[in-house]
């Protein structure tokens, strides 16, 4: 998660957890720890009644896991960074340095951006817009790795989207952000308005549409891995011959026939994973259908 | 394609406004405009650049003049959307770089090799100054002197010099008129005093008129600051117009020498290809093609080769000539002098 100070990272953070938590269409979400299930939870009962989590004072990492239908399908790391860090020198602090890092080596960025604020404060349009430079510095070290990018435009609820005034202020600030990853062919992209008061609004879709792409690259490689796989037991069954097999018993080594079921039962295995992976891949596409992607 | 990497000096008189043009510009560029973008590869030198932008923006506080600073060196990546363009290589020389009095003779000596090594060099006018010589001619020799105009131009020469010697392609020069909005006299709009500054930049500086020099006229401002250039201005005055326009012209440039480039190689390429033909052709007459089948086999694959060759090099050329178009729409309308001549306009 990227954004600046009291854009409502941790807000949001826990809200997502706490209902991803209850299960939404046969997903679930679950922290490793049951501290940090507990300390999302409570912020997230906190935010209803009106209490909001206290800002972040340093980096936060929560190992989670996506499950579907009681099958855990993805487990992910979520990081929470201090607003500061996304303004600071890398020299003075080392989140600064640590956020960098993280955006290097994310699967997944989340940009944040205060609903209210860039409807308010055209300084805090303009911070929005230096955010990019972190997310092109990161994407362009990075190469031509497919990555999803998700902007969350938080506190929707205080402002009046159903003006076009208003609706232009918000989208103005994203707009040369949306373009240059609606022209890239391997950033994928959307944008989303969310709500994180006491009622919360549409919190679930920015990380599920995350996630989405996690999945889909976990069945990407498993599908490389069982064709490989099978390639390589084929290859191996080939040079199995009598002299190769008293070779190997000579060397100490594995014979090209062990290697070949050897192969075969990594694919096997893979193809069962893939298997596994398939229904919640078609079930997250039927629940993302009508979300927009740029 | 690999992204090039290009060097860029600015020189310019203590107070012509070179760090402020060079933090509107990242300002600018930085959250993007018209799909460009600009980022620098050291995060906390963005955060340098945006805290000065910011002090002027909140504060009304200019950049103190660098004369007691240190030169300042940055890496910028320049891209449309997320497909970098150029890695710039960009030095921002203190204004007393250019006077012998106050700078040290290793400090002239990596000045040259600077210059002598820039694909890039922009020269820094504050137009307030220029202002006062459009207003009284008789201001020449003063114009001068607090422009440093001969200091620039003899630098340049110098680097035209060392390059054309090593054979190199001489290197593109921006003109970049600050504050422009001080041009503006009393019969006289910005438009019109722009056009008698590049007329006059003949006897300012020749060297922009030389035969060999691309040359872009570009005037800027941060703001309507008026006079009162230094220290502090009103900040509702604050209205950056083409700060994005120089980075953009650099690249133009050295785009388009390289797609001449490229022709050459193209040329060469199908000179080979033409003669490969050729030879075939002689080998499939008559018996010589039974007895010499193999060798033909051969050159049939090398001519797929050149022709693989060709393909690539042409589409290569093709992308910086798309590029180079969406460049040049930026620059509409801008004083070029090319040779001596200048463009016509768009």
């Amino acid at each position: 998660m990227l954004g600046n100070s009291g854009a409502g990272k941790t807000t949001y953070l826990s809200l997502m957890y706490a209902e991803m938590n209850q299960g939404v269409a046969g997903f679930q979400v679950r922290a490793r720890s049951g501290e940090q299930h507990q300390q999302l939870m409570q912020d997230a009962k906190g935010i209803r009644t009106g209490v909001y989590p206290a800002a972040t004072h340093r980096r936060a990492s929560f190992d989670l896991a996506l499950s579907y239908n009681g099958t855990e399908v993805l487990p992910f790391s979520w990081r929470d960074h201090r607003g500061g860090a996304a303004s600071g020198r890398t020299s003075e602090a080392g989140d600064v340095a640590e956020l960098h890092r993280d955006l290097l080596d994310s699967n997944a960025i989340i940009m944040f951006a205060d609903g209210a604020e860039l409807v308010s404060s055209p300084p805090a349009a303009k911070a929005f817009g230096r955010l990019s430079g972190h997310v092109l510095r990161a994407l362009h070290a990075r190469g031509q790795v497919p990555t999803p990018v998700v902007i969350v435009v938080t506190k929707c609820d205080l402002i009046n989207l159903s003006d076009q005034k208003v609706l232009e202020l918000v989208r103005a600030p994203l707009r040369e952000l949306v373009t240059a990853i609606r022209a890239s062919q391997h950033i994928h992209g959307t944008a989303q308005l969310v709500s994180c008061g006491p009622s919360p609004a549409n919190v679930i879709t920015p990380a599920l549409w995350s996630l989405r792409w996690g999945v889909l690259g976990m069945e990407a490689r498993l599908a490389v891995t069982v064709q490989r796989s099978i390639a390589a037991a084929q290859a191996a069954a080939k040079r199995d011959t009598f002299i190769s097999r008293l070779r190997a018993i000579w060397r100490g080594k594995q014979t090209w026939g062990q290697l070949a079921v050897q192969h075969r039962l990594d694919a096997q295995q893979a193809h069962s994973d893939l298997q596994a992976v398939i229904p919640p891949v078609q079930s997250l596409d039927k629940l993302l259908a009508d979300v927009t992607s740029f | 394609m690999t992204v090039p990497d290009l060097t860029l000096t600015m020189l310019g008189a203590t107070s012509s406004g070179k760090t402020t043009f060079l933090l509107g510009m990242y300002d600018i560029l930085s959250t993007g405009l018209h799909g460009y973008f600009t980022f620098t590869e050291d995060p906390d030198q963005a955060v340098d650049l945006r805290d000065a932008w910011d002090l002027l923006m909140d504060e009304g506080e200019l950049p103190p003049p660098n004369e007691t600073d240190q030169s300042k060196y940055y890496r910028f990546v320049f891209s449309h959307g997320f497909n970098p363009l150029v890695t710039i290589d960009w030095m921002d020389y203190r204004g007393g770089a250019l006077d012998d009095r106050t700078t040290s003779a290793g400090d002239v000596a990596e000045l040259r090799d600077r210059l002598n090594r820039s694909d890039s060099i922009y020269l820094v006018l504050d137009g307030g100054n220029l202002a006062k010589w459009l207003d009284d001619p008789a201001k020449l020799p003063f114009v001068q002197r607090k422009l440093q105009l001969r200091a620039m131009s003899d630098q340049v020469l110098r680097a035209m010099h060392h390059r054309q010697a090593q054979q190199l392609p001489f290197p593109s020069v921006v003109v970049i008129i600050t504050k422009a909005d001080l041009l503006r006299g009393p019969d006289r709009g910005v438009g019109e005093a722009l056009a008698q500054v590049v007329d006059k930049l003949r006897d300012l500086l020749p060297v922009v008129w030389a035969h060999g020099i691309t040359a872009l006229v570009c005037p800027v401002k941060v703001g309507n600051f008026g006079e009162s250039s230094t220290g502090i201005v009103d900040v509702s005055t604050i209205d950056p117009v083409g700060l994005h326009r120089p980075m953009i012209f650099s690249l133009m440039h050295y785009l388009t020498l390289g797609v001449g480039g490229r022709e050459v190689e193209v040329d060469r390429t199908r000179a080979s290809l033409t003669e490969i033909q050729q030879e075939l052709a002689a080998l499939n007459r008559g018996f010589s093609a039974v007895i010499h089948g193999h060798k033909a086999g051969q050159l049939k694959g090398q001519a797929a080769t050149y022709e693989d060759i060709i393909a690539t090099q042409q589409q290569d050329q093709q992308a910086d000539q798309a590029l180079i178009g969406r460049l040049s729409e930026e620059l509409r309308d801008h004083p070029i002098i090319r040779n001596g001549e200048l463009e016509p306009k768009s």
